[in-house]
């Protein structure tokens, strides 16, 4: 009983240290990519969660003009006024399988992943920052 | 003996003090030691079970891609899920990750999923990867030998074991799995709470050490403090012991010198009984003298009463000289003791001073039933006797009694000189054997005749001398040890 207590203690802090971990990763590069603060942002259920903590974002619910990028798992239920959009990607499959998906952060086996295309960047005239260059493909 | 079982106790504190600390010391690194072994051994048990897993996994892969895994893998859908489902056979809550990653090329910086024995959360095939710490990854490529690590930054209770698929000398892909060290953890932590333990006893050894070591030195400066107040002690008796004795000697030289003035007194009031001893003898050896020349001018002296006259003036001349005879043993001091009854020092005195009492109308009763020898200074004895005596002669005369009696009595170790005088004052009784007390001060008294003569009765003697007053009168009483 003692160990599971311990083992939950445990896992709630972790789970809490990846959540503080994913919005600091993204108060970090989102300005840096797009040089505007607060960026408005369409995002899926569980991204939105996470991104409504911060006073660096505004997410809303309607793709209008303010809407800078889109983040999330699942984007193939578009409205029509994001599929132009640039997607940044919160699962592996939506990162390679959308079109738009410029980037992607997600866990692989406990450990992080960021992933950037360098072909989709283009398209949306998006710049790095040098420091996330070496995440380009 | 006592100051070397001291000393002994002070080293024996030492030893076990050290002992303390060094036997600590020394266990605690034993267990340090033996503690490291234990997990040491526990990890690389551990490791040697995966090794031989993943080697089973590589020759699992090797054999069913028929050496071409990332080709078979990518043309055969169905081997994938086939070896896939065997990784997951593995997975356990010990065992959380297993896969299958490789390069795309040699110089590839990034890695891509082959086979991934999740059961769900699958990892797509190909789907790129970048894991934590991957100069080990690639590192295993390069060295094409197994290596394992903890990965603290993700899952600190994880390990990561690296295993690579060699073939043809070309690292083709690596076995990673990703492993619970929960039972590792459990040794560690058990092993942690022993040192702590052990830790703990150490720092009370290490304050254990502190204390005795301290109160040792607390007992060792207190001996030393005491040794220095008994050396200041003894050296302090020493003085003392001088200062007595010098003290002493001069006491006796005092006493000396009043006992030589006691004397002197004495005499010049002995002079005055020489005088009546004498007077008798001289005046019989006068009248015969006169009776001789008488006769011889009538000449009736014939030889037969020559010789009788003649013989009466010699006899005379005997008594004059034992007189001197008695009075010079008088006033030489004794040096040894000497066996003597008071009987005979009764005599010897009132042989001096009896006529003298006559003189006086005094009259004198003896009563001497002491027969017991004593073992004294005979002439000092005599002397204070004598001084009793005279005193009583003298307190008798000066207050005129009438029927004055001096009554000396003798009875086993008591000897008892009494007197009809009146008594002593109960204001004076107390200080008359002080020195330099007399009552006599109008007639020359000293006032050391009744000090010196309880000095020699206690002192010299061994008696006591006492005095109290009796019915009109007082006695003194003398008694020696028998």
């Amino acid at each position: 009983m003692k160990k599971l207590i311990i083992l939950c203690a445990v896992c709630t802090v972790m789970l809490f240290a990846n959540e503080d971990y994913e919005l600091k990763l993204y108060e970090k590069i989102l300005p840096d990519i797009f040089a505007q603060t607060p960026i408005y942002i369409y995002a899926t259920h569980e991204a939105k969660e996470k991104l409504q903590k911060s006073i660096k974002f505004k997410v809303v619910d309607t793709c209008d003009k303010r809407v800078v990028l889109l983040i999330g798992e699942d984007f193939t239920h578009l409205p029509i006024e994001c599929k132009n959009k640039p997607v940044f990607a919160t699962k592996y499959r939506t990162f390679r399988d959308n079109a738009n998906s410029f980037g992607a952060f997600y866990w692989t086996k406990g450990r992080p992943q960021i992933h950037f295309k360098q072909k989709i960047i283009k398209k949306f005239h998006i710049k790095l920052p040098s420091y996330l260059r070496k995440y380009e493909k | 003996m006592k100051k070397l079982l001291n000393k002994n106790i002070t080293y024996i504190f030492y030893i076990f003090a050290v002992l303390i600390l060094v036997g600590s010391l020394f266990i605690f690194t034993l267990f340090e030691r033996t503690s490291d072994e234990i997990k040491q051994n526990n990890l690389l048990s551990m490791i040697e079970y995966i090794d031989n897993i993943t080697t089973n996994m590589s020759e699992l892969i090797q054999t069913s891609t028929d050496n071409h895994i990332y080709e078979a893998l990518k043309k055969n859908r169905a081997l994938r899920a086939n070896l896939q489902k065997s990784l997951e056979l593995f997975v356990t809550n010990r065992y959380r990750y297993i896969y299958v990653v490789d390069k795309e090329s040699q110089n590839s910086k990034d890695f891509r999923f082959l086979l991934d024995g999740a059961r769900d959360n699958k990892a797509e095939f190909l789907e790129s990867y970048t894991p934590l710490k991957i100069k080990k990854w690639q590192e295993v490529y390069s060295t094409k030998k197994a290596l394992y690590f903890q990965n603290k930054d993700v899952e600190s209770l994880w390990m990561t074991y690296l295993k690579p698929i060699v073939i043809d000398d070309k690292v083709q892909a690596i076995i990673a799995i990703d492993f619970s060290l929960a039972d590792y953890d459990v040794i560690v932590k058990s092993l942690k709470k022993f040192s702590i333990s052990f830790i703990s006893i150490m720092i009370f050894s290490v304050f254990l050490f502190f204390v005795i070591a301290f109160f040792s030195y607390v007992d060792k400066k207190r001996i030393q403090k005491l040794k220095e107040q008994s050396q200041e002690i003894q050296q302090f008796n020493k003085t003392l012991q001088i200062k007595i004795e010098e003290e002493v000697e001069k006491n006796r030289q005092k006493d000396q010198q009043l006992m030589q003035q006691s004397r002197l007194a004495q005499m010049g009031e002995m002079i005055s009984m020489i005088a009546h001893q004498w007077r008798q003898p001289l005046s019989a050896i006068n009248s015969t003298a006169i009776a001789i020349n008488f006769k011889a001018q009538l000449n009736q002296l014939d030889a037969q009463e020559m010789t009788e006259l003649s013989g009466k003036i010699s006899s005379f001349s005997q008594d004059l000289s034992r007189t001197i005879d008695d009075f010079g043993s008088f006033f030489k001091p004794n040096k040894e003791k000497k066996n003597v009854t008071y009987n005979e020092i009764v005599t010897s005195v009132l042989g001096i001073i009896e006529i003298s009492l006559k003189d006086n109308n005094i009259k004198l009763i003896k009563e001497l039933n002491s027969e017991v020898v004593f073992h004294t200074y005979v002439n000092e004895l005599k002397q204070v006797i004598l001084n009793l005596v005279q005193n009583a002669n003298d307190i008798l005369r000066e207050r005129e009694i009438t029927n004055a009696t001096i009554i000396i009595k003798t009875e086993s170790n008591k000897l008892s000189i009494s007197d009809n005088g009146g008594g002593i004052s109960n204001k004076i009784i107390d200080k008359i054997f002080d020195p330099y007390f007399s009552t006599k001060k109008e007639k020359n008294g000293k006032g050391l005749g009744l000090y010196i003569g309880k000095m020699i009765i206690q002192d010299y003697c061994d008696g006591e001398l006492s005095v109290k007053n009796i019915n009109n009168g007082t006695q003194f009483i003398i008694q020696l040890p028998i």
